[in-house]
């Protein structure tokens, strides 16, 4: 179980693992030192959409599927899809849960979207409240980009759902 | 800057672990300039830093690595300073995920902003070390500035907060 530690901290004894990324870079990052460790790099900031922000909501649904991807994991292994980003209300975290009907939490910690949502996400595992796994897919920024390369899940496909921004 | 990242936490399928995570509070350091957020959040990174550490009765050298999420240079040293003066040394282990993203000819002045700017270095870069065994113990950091466009056209400071997570290999 976990421990609270003074005012701020807690302890996750229970094991919770951080098992998959998914990572997708803009063209500018994907030129930088660290090109090798993404997983999916643009070549261009529409992708082909109608606007930056629709070209966004793709950015983070590929980040997530490609995590799934990556764990052989289906949407019905998932308990909880947890989202943030920097836009008005939080719109692309919205917009991209269209497409995992799980329970749906956002956040907003602004570019502490990442350890918020890892840190509420370890506590609710770590807690013994959930069995299976959880999702968090963290961040995206006032994003842009390309085509989508990779395929969505193959559990997505087979439920039938929508096709994504 | 640009970038998404997705990550699946699991009770079963062995990884590196989160074994603590710290919440800071919000901090209003007074800076109302939004072109310099690494200044106005370096005092929360400072903050959740030093909770972090005299909670878990833990030295900074514990950590293999410790990242902020996108101070920048700027903010970057603030938070070395700040988190120095109650007696903590960050010394060489310290970086901001911002500063790694970029070669400096790319020209992006104190570095990458954005909470994409943790996803892509710690989900991507440092995920990958530490599934190498390169290293085995980080704690991350990421800083939010709590602002809106409302809040700085009516004049108001731009308050902030962190919140850290340490991940270690078993």
């Amino acid at each position: 179980m976990s421990q609270k530690i003074g005012v701020h901290t807690v302890k996750i004894e229970r094991p919770v693992y951080l098992s998959f990324s998914g990572v997708v870079a803009g063209p500018k990052e994907g030129r930088g030192p660290l090109s090798a460790d993404y997983d999916l790099i643009k070549e261009d900031l529409e992708s082909g959409e109608k606007s930056f922000e629709k070209a966004e909501r793709l950015m983070m649904d590929e980040a997530c599927s490609i995590a799934l991807s990556k764990g052989n994991f289906g949407i019905r292994d998932i308990d909880y899809f947890m989202a943030g980003d920097l836009l008005n209300q939080i719109t692309i975290a919205g917009f991209t849960g269209l497409n995992y009907p799980l329970p749906f939490l956002g956040i907003y910690g602004a570019c502490a979207n990442l350890t918020q949502g890892i840190g509420l996400g370890s506590i609710i595992i770590g807690g013994g409240l959930v069995k299976r796994c959880w999702w968090q897919p963290p961040a995206t920024t006032a994003a842009r980009s390309g085509s989508t390369a990779i395929p969505r899940s193959t559990a997505f496909r087979n439920r039938g759902g929508p096709s994504g921004p | 800057m640009t970038g998404a990242g997705a990550a699946l936490l699991t009770s079963g399928v062995a990884a590196p672990r989160v074994t603590a995570v710290t919440f800071g509070e919000m901090v209003d350091s007074g800076v109302k300039d939004p072109f310099n957020l690494g200044s106005a959040m370096a005092p929360a990174a400072a903050a959740a830093l030093l909770f972090h550490f005299e909670e878990l009765q833990l030295d900074p050298s514990y950590y293999d690595l410790i990242v902020t999420g996108d101070l920048g240079q700027v903010g970057m040293q603030l938070t070395r300073e700040l988190v120095s003066r109650r007696g903590y040394d960050l010394q060489e282990v310290y970086t901001d995920c911002g500063t790694m993203i970029y070669y400096p000819e790319q020209q992006v002045e104190s570095g990458g902003s954005g909470c994409a700017s943790s996803a892509l270095v710690v989900l991507g870069h440092l995920y990958r070390r530490l599934r190498e065994g390169e290293l085995n113990r980080i704690l991350v950091v990421a800083t939010g500035a709590m602002h809106s466009p409302t809040s700085c056209l009516q004049g108001d400071s731009i308050p902030a907060v962190a919140h850290a997570v340490a991940l270690e290999n078993e």
